[in-house]
């Protein structure tokens, strides 16, 4: 089962405040555990919405919104993906994370199962993600 | 240069992959 870590975007991320060498090590401290226990997929942080863009969709329209985003909590800054054998596992895990504001103070991480390839059943568009080794 | 592009979600995918969601919406109702 993989599990992705979503690390939520504070004023600071959005602000474009690099992450200070204290949360560098905590993070890295953290990871090199997981890499360890066999279970780091892949984790890397977000630049700030101020250099994305969204497309919104209608139909067949699509409209191209630059960023910056406002809506600072619904924004993610980072994310780290695991494997393990249960959703007990990946809490454990997700517990273990530190905090991942720039300060020290409110942060938020949230976890989502990741849908794995066989959940969608037989399809022939299915086994074409399967030959890219995606999904 | 790396970019993520994010799938956003909408009510009826919502629904479709969040059993929980409606329950907390009804919860936020309350």
């Amino acid at each position: 089962m993989r599990f992705m870590i979503v690390v939520k975007a504070t004023k600071d991320s959005e602000a474009g405040v690099m992450p200070h060498e204290k949360i560098l090590g905590e993070m890295a401290k953290y990871h090199e555990e997981l890499q360890k226990a066999g279970v780091l997929l892949d984790a890397s942080g977000l630049q700030a919405t101020s250099k994305g863009w969204r497309i919104k969709y209608s139909g067949q329209k699509r409209t191209v919104v630059d960023g910056p985003f406002t809506e600072a909590k619904e924004l993610i800054a980072g994310y780290t993906i695991i494997q393990v054998k249960s959703k007990e596992e990946a809490m454990e895990w997700a517990r273990r994370f530190p905090n991942p504001s720039l300060d020290g103070k409110e942060g938020e991480i949230e976890v989502r199962q990741l849908f794995e390839l066989d959940d969608f059943g037989p399809s022939e568009a299915v086994e074409r993600f399967r030959k890219m080794d995606v999904g | 240069m790396r970019f993520m592009v994010l799938v956003k979600a909408n009510k009826e995918t919502k629904e479709l992959i969040e059993p929980e969601f409606k329950e907390q919406e009804k919860r936020l109702r309350r």
